[in-house]
């Protein structure tokens, strides 16, 4: 017999986790459904990534938001230039022209989207420039360029709701910011909800929960209904080490297949989305955000599945019941994002990362959801409701960077409670 | 305890804390049933080296036996010691301890060599100190020229072969073989039972069990009968064996000539009768049915006849085990 190295307490384990991890690879590489959930679940994502590059790529018509493109009286000049230069915009005779002749009629294109957000000044106070120049015109008194009363003429203030979080009031002087560019609303605010829709619902729910549903729900007790169980049970290792060292090769393959999926949706969204240099950058930490929250949620879900399939030999039936609560829950989060019930569910901890990581990166996001439900004082432009459904402020009360370390150790503790809950079943199961 | 990243290996604290006189096996009035079915009923048994047959009609509880040496079950009364240690509990003596299932079901998609390299690791080898075993034993069992063949492509008998192997790997003290004969072609039959034979002589403890007395009477005499779940001998097969010969038994012959064959083998003094079924058929009833299945194939030779069966229709078992029940077979 050969000289054998006599392993410590640690490396017999690292050996035989080793053993059985690849082993668990391999057989999953070897069978047929593996390859159709992941398959199926590339797609799924797939497709969603078609919508939003057609979304990104369709033309957004300019709407003109005020209405001052329109020439009334038929002068030739549209209403906002007349605006501007404080003529009747009902009376055929009275335009800038009669004033002086070398004012020409301005193209009615030019007064469409003239009015822009002021994109880089989303934050608190005092912002927001009349970019068109009909707030601060002659005929209008001092009291009607101030109506928000904060002793800046014509500009829009913003002021955080004492109760609700992350919204905000907004108090406009008239005419100012009143005829945004839809597009560049429209693509922007698109863009940031196929994200957080993607990740939240398809990466973070869909992925994380049937990937393991199908993988790994079967992992202990595939092997004890086919009597294989016998071969791995007669070697010196602990039913508590199996059933780790099993769900470590599911985890090899999910978190490898996870990584690939997200790094591609954010490749391709980053490419796609708006962005003034090639690609969006920004962007990157709401990805990390998503991708740390699924492998975590799929760790858990994993574990899960696989001590109810110990517990039970249709395994399954007990997950889909939970995953239809975890269902309910994902769209608990999408409107409340800090219920009390959330506590008890795998994803509204999941979600919280990724809300997190969202008000993170994107720290302007509830502004823009509220100037575009606002839109410039004409209704809600596109893409501003989709954005506040799948925008939720995390659901804990301390700060984005404090709930992603309390989601983070809350969805541990869960993996570790089912890993418990499945070793100690699995070590009571009589296997035939 | 800092992990061995460089799996260089250090001497550890025996895990397995063996009681210096312990035996190998020990049962100590286990039962084990389900509900109202008694699948073991009381079995008192110690056993240490050598080879034994576990022997029992389907259903005797041979399986359960072993189940409960694996661990794999908790016994309902009693107590089971591997080793000195309760295998329910701690799984450490499987350091010492090969097994063989008698599940068909294998993994189809692995090679002879990765399926039993990879167990091995379980015994904390490293991954190419467990491929060096692994060629060892599957040179033994006489599978090497197929070690790199998916399982799935194997016959019967070359799944067992791989079983053994597996089971063989860790260079074990004892040895369980559930069933390993049955289905197996001649040629896998004869290897396996040179291979449990070659194991005794190595001194391994080796327990194998089968429903079926010849074979156990080709591996070893010790033996040990299942009957309803209760241990009802225990001892020399022989001493059995030459008792069992004092009741009547039948032999099943199908040849060509079946009256000529009886004609001849009418003179042997051992028969003390013959009945023909068909014309091909013929059933001889004996009361030393040990003398005469050795003297059979000769009588046969000597007086050119050709025999394709030679068949014990009183299943053996059942004669002996009517008999150890006090009835007549």
């Amino acid at each position: 017999m050969a000289e054998r190295t006599i392993p410590s307490l640690w490396s017999g384990m690292d050996r035989k986790a080793l053993a059985i991890g690849e082993f668990t690879l391999r057989q999953q590489r070897k069978r047929l459904s593996t390859w159709v959930v992941l398959l199926v679940g590339l797609a799924a994502m797939g497709v969603l990534t078609m919508f939003y590059i057609d979304a990104m790529t369709r033309d957004y018509e300019a709407i003109d938001n005020d209405g001052d493109s329109y020439d009334w009286d038929n002068d030739g000049y549209p209403n906002g230039q007349e605006f501007l230069y404080g003529t009747d915009i009902y009376d055929v005779n009275s335009h800038p022209g009669l004033l002086d002749a070398s004012i020409l009629p301005d193209d009615p294109s030019l007064w469409v989207n003239e009015d822009d957000f002021d994109w880089d000044a989303l934050e608190e106070g005092s912002v927001g420039m009349d970019d068109n120049g009909d707030c601060d015109t002659e005929n209008r008194t001092p009291s009607q360029k101030d109506a928000n009363q904060n002793g800046i003429p014509c500009d829009i203030q913003i002021v955080p709701d004492r109760y609700g979080q992350g919204t905000f009031t907004i108090l406009s002087d008239g005419n100012v910011d009143e005829d945004p560019d839809d597009e560049a609303y429209a693509l922007e605010s698109i863009h940031r909800s196929f994200v957080l829709a993607i990740g939240k619902l398809g990466v973070v729910f869909l992925i994380g929960i049937f990937v393991p549903l199908f993988m790994a729900t079967g992992l202990i007790r595939n092997e004890m209904n086919s009597g294989t169980m016998h071969f791995m049970l007669a070697k010196p290792i602990a039913r508590g080490e199996v059933f780790l060292y099993r769900l470590l090769g599911f985890y090899a393959l999910a978190w490898i297949y996870l990584t690939l999926l997200i790094a591609l949706l954010a490749i391709v969204s980053g490419l796609m989305g708006p962005s003034e240099g090639f690609f969006r950058f920004g962007d990157l930490g709401v990805w990390m955000s998503v991708w740390l929250a699924s492998i975590l949620a799929i760790t858990v879900y994993g574990m899960l599945f696989c001590t109810l399939g110990v517990m039970w030999k249709h395994g399954m039936v007990l997950a889909l019941p939970f995953a239809a609560w975890e269902l309910g829950m994902i769209l608990t989060t999408l409107g409340a994002p800090d219920a009390a019930i959330l506590r008890f569910s795998v994803i509204g901890w999941a979600m919280n990362i990724v809300d997190a990581g969202a008000a993170l990166a994107w720290q302007d996001t509830p502004l823009l959801i509220q100037m575009g439900l606002w839109g410039g004082g004409n209704g809600p432009l596109q893409g501003s409701e989709a954005l506040n459904i799948f925008w939720s402020t995390p659901g804990l009360d301390i700060g984005a960077l404090g709930t992603i370390v309390v989601s983070v150790l809350v969805l541990l503790f869960q993996a570790g409670a089912c890993w418990l809950l499945g070793s100690v079943l699995f070590k009571s199961k009589e296997i035939e | 305890m800092i992990p061995d990243m460089t799996q260089q290996g250090q001497p550890h604290q025996d895990l397995t804390p063996v009681a210096p006189k312990a035996p190998v096996v020990y049962f100590n009035g286990v039962s084990k049933s389900y509900g109202r079915i008694h699948a073991l009923s009381s079995i008192t048994l110690g056993l240490s080296g050598g080879v034994t047959g576990i022997l029992g009609m389907n259903g005797a509880g041979k399986s359960t036996l072993f189940k409960l040496l694996m661990g794999k079950l908790r016994p309902s009364a009693g107590e089971v010691k591997l080793f000195g240690v309760d295998p329910w509990k701690n799984p450490a003596p499987y350091a010492n301890v090969g097994f063989v299932p008698d599940h068909e079901k294998m993994h189809d998609w692995m090679t002879a060599l990765e399926f039993v390299s990879t167990f091995a690791r379980l015994h904390g080898m490293t991954r190419k100190e467990a491929e060096v075993e692994a060629i060892r034993v599957l040179d033994f069992v006489g599978l090497s020229d197929v070690a790199n063949k998916e399982i799935g492509r194997f016959s019967k008998g070359m799944r067992q072969r791989t079983k053994i192997a597996h089971a063989l790997v860790n260079d074990p003290e004892l040895i369980i073989l559930d069933e390993p004969l049955q289905g197996c072609d001649p040629l896998a039959r004869t290897t396996i039972m040179n291979v449990i034979r070659e194991l005794g002589k190595l001194g391994r403890t080796v327990l194998v069990s089968s429903h079926i007395l010849n074979e156990i009477e080709r591996i070893t005499e010790q033996i040990v009968i299942l009957h309803q779940g209760k241990l009802v001998a225990l001892g020399n097969l022989h001493a059995i064996r030459e008792r069992l010969d004092q009741i009547p038994h039948t032999i099943r012959l199908v040849g060509e000539d079946a009256r000529g064959l009886a004609r001849d083998i009418l003179t042997h003094p051992a028969v003390f009768g013959v009945s023909f079924p068909n014309a091909k058929e013929l059933l001889i009833q004996t009361y030393h049915f040990g003398q005469l299945h050795a003297e059979l194939p000769r009588l046969i030779v000597e007086n050119n006849h050709k025999v394709n069966l030679i068949d014990n229709p009183d299943d053996d078992l059942e004669s002996l085990l009517h008999y150890l029940a006090g009835g007549n077979a």
